[in-house]
C-alpha cells in the first residue's frame, strides 16, 4: 500500500519527544535517568483545580459542550486577556481548545497553499511541520544568540528576495518536483 | 516588537503568537503583540493553562482573535475535536477565577524555578566547554557548547554516559545546532546531580 501521501512527506515525529521516549525506555529498564528534557512543569496541578474537575464530573458534567467552549470559561478568558494582555476581546472572540490544537487549526484555517511563513530560528519544534502539513513554505529568521530577540532587518531581507510563483503552474511544478524527489525514499 | 508590528502592517501579514509562557517571566515584562495599534485585526493570540497552572496533561487552552479570523478556526474545531474536555473546562474556570489560590500556586512554582535557574546557569558556566546565558523567562536554558560533535550526538552521549536526558538544539532549527536545551523543571537535587554527571561525561570529550 502506497503510504507516500504528499502532505506527510516533510512531517516527522517531534524531536523533543524522541529523546524523552528514549529516556523513559531506559528508565523502565532500571537506569537512573535524570531528565532535563521535559517541556513541562515538574509540579502537579494544584488540588483546588483538581477538585473543581472532580466536582464537575460527579455532577454529570461529562457530555459535549458548545464547540467554542462553555460561556463562563470564555468570559473568564476574555476578562483575563482584556485586563492582563490589553486585548480588546469579548467571549465571542475566544475559542477553547488545547493550545497546540489552536496553533494547528489557526495555520490550517489561514495559510493557503504555497503561502510563506516567517519563523524564527530556533523555534518551537512543531511550527515547521505544521506549516509544511498545510502546504506552506517556511522562511527561517535567525534570532539573536544572546537574548533571542528578532532582528527586523532579517524580515526586510526576505522582502527583497520574495519567492515568486508567477503562474499557478510554477507552484504545481515545484510541488511535483518535491514529491518526485521523495518518492524513492521511504524514510521516517 | 513595534518593528515586527510595522512589518506586519506594511505587508498585510497575519501574526500568530503563542503566549503560553506568559506567567513564567522572571525579569522581563510580557507584552502581547496583539495589543499594539493596528494588530487586532491581524493577530491570533494563543495561550493556555499548561505552564502557568501545571495542567499540561489536561489539554486546555484557547485562541483569541477577531471574529473574522476566529470563524474558520472554529469550523475546524467542529470537525476535529468537537469541543475541549468538558470537566477540564470547569477546572480551567476555577483556575482563572480563584485568583488567590492560583497566585499562591504560581508564586510557589516561580520561587522554585528561580532557585533552580541560579544553580543550573552557574554550574553550566563552570563546566569546561559550555556557555549559558541566564534566561529571563520559562524553565529552559539553551547553552552553547564547544565540543566537536553535533547536538544530537552530544545529547545521546549525555544520555548514555551521564544518564541525563537533554534536548538537542538542532531539534529547534539549524541555528539551534551547537546548543542543547536543558530544562530546569526538575528538583534542585536532581539538577545538582545532573550537572555533576554532565561535568564528568564531558571531561572525556
Amino acid at each position: 500500500m502506497n503510504s507516500d501521501v504528499k502532505r506527510m512527506l516533510d512531517v516527522s515525529f517531534s524531536e523533543t519527544m524522541k529523546i524523552s521516549k528514549l529516556a523513559s525506555t531506559m528508565e523502565e529498564k532500571g537506569k537512573d535517568i535524570i531528565s532535563l528534557a521535559v517541556g513541562e512543569p515538574d509540579f502537579d496541578t494544584p488540588d483546588f483545580i483538581i477538585e473543581a474537575a472532580y466536582e464537575a464530573m460527579k455532577e454529570g458534567f461529562t457530555h459535549y459542550t458548545q464547540s467554542q467552549g462553555i460561556p463562563e470559561l470564555r468570559e473568564a478568558i476574555a476578562e483575563k486577556v482584556r485586563t492582563e494582555n490589553d486585548l480588546d476581546f469579548s467571549s465571542e472572540n475566544i475559542l477553547v481548545t488545547p493550545t497546540k490544537q489552536a496553533i494547528f487549526m489557526s495555520v490550517l484555517a489561514h495559510l493557503d497553499d504555497g503561502a510563506e511563513v516567517i519563523l524564527s530560528d530556533p523555534a518551537w519544534v512543531s511550527y515547521e511541520p505544521i506549516v509544511k502539513f498545510a502546504d506552506g513554505i517556511v522562511r527561517r529568521a535567525p534570532v539573536d544568540e544572546e537574548d533571542f530577540s528578532l532582528d527586523p532587518e532579517v524580515f526586510f531581507s526576505y522582502q527583497d528576495n520574495p519567492l515568486e510563483f508567477t503562474e499557478q503552474s510554477n507552484w504545481e511544478n515545484f510541488r511535483q518536483r518535491r514529491y518526485e524527489s521523495y518518492k524513492g525514499h521511504r524514510h521516517r | 516588537m513595534k518593528a515586527i508590528r510595522d512589518i506586519a502592517i506594511d505587508n498585510d501579514l497575519l501574526v500568530l503568537t503563542d503566549e503560553v509562557y506568559e506567567k513564567l517571566v522572571f525579569e522581563a515584562e510580557h507584552i502581547s503583540i496583539g495589543s499594539l495599534d493596528g494588530m487586532r485585526e491581524r493577530t491570533i493570540t494563543v495561550n493556555g493553562f499548561s505552564k502557568a497552572y501545571a495542567m499540561t496533561g489536561w489539554r486546555l487552552g484557547w485562541a483569541a482573535c477577531n471574529e473574522e479570523l476566529l470563524e474558520n478556526i472554529a469550523k475546524i474545531q467542529t470537525h476535529s475535536i468537537t469541543c475541549a474536555t468538558s470537566f477540564a473546562q470547569k477546572a480551567g474556570l476555577e483556575a482563572l477565577t480563584n485568583e488567590e489560590k492560583s497566585e499562591e500556586a504560581l508564586d510557589f512554582m516561580m520561587s522554585k524555578y528561580k532557585e533552580r535557574r541560579e544553580l543550573i546557569v552557574e554550574r553550566l558556566n563552570e563546566i569546561e566547554g559550555f556557555r549559558c546565558s541566564k534566561p529571563t523567562s520559562t524553565f529552559y536554558t539553551f547553552p552553547e557548547y564547544d565540543f566537536d560533535m553535533d547536538s544530537m550526538d552530544l545529547s545521546m552521549h549525555l544520555l548514555e554516559e551521564a544518564k541525563v536526558a537533554t534536548t538537542p538544539g538542532a531539534a529547534f532549527g539549524d541555528k539551534g545546532e551547537g546548543h542543547l536545551r536543558l530544562s530546569f523543571a526538575n528538583s534542585l537535587e536532581n539538577i545538582k546531580e545532573a550537572m555533576d554527571r554532565i561535568e564528568s561525561a564531558v571531561e572525556k570529550l
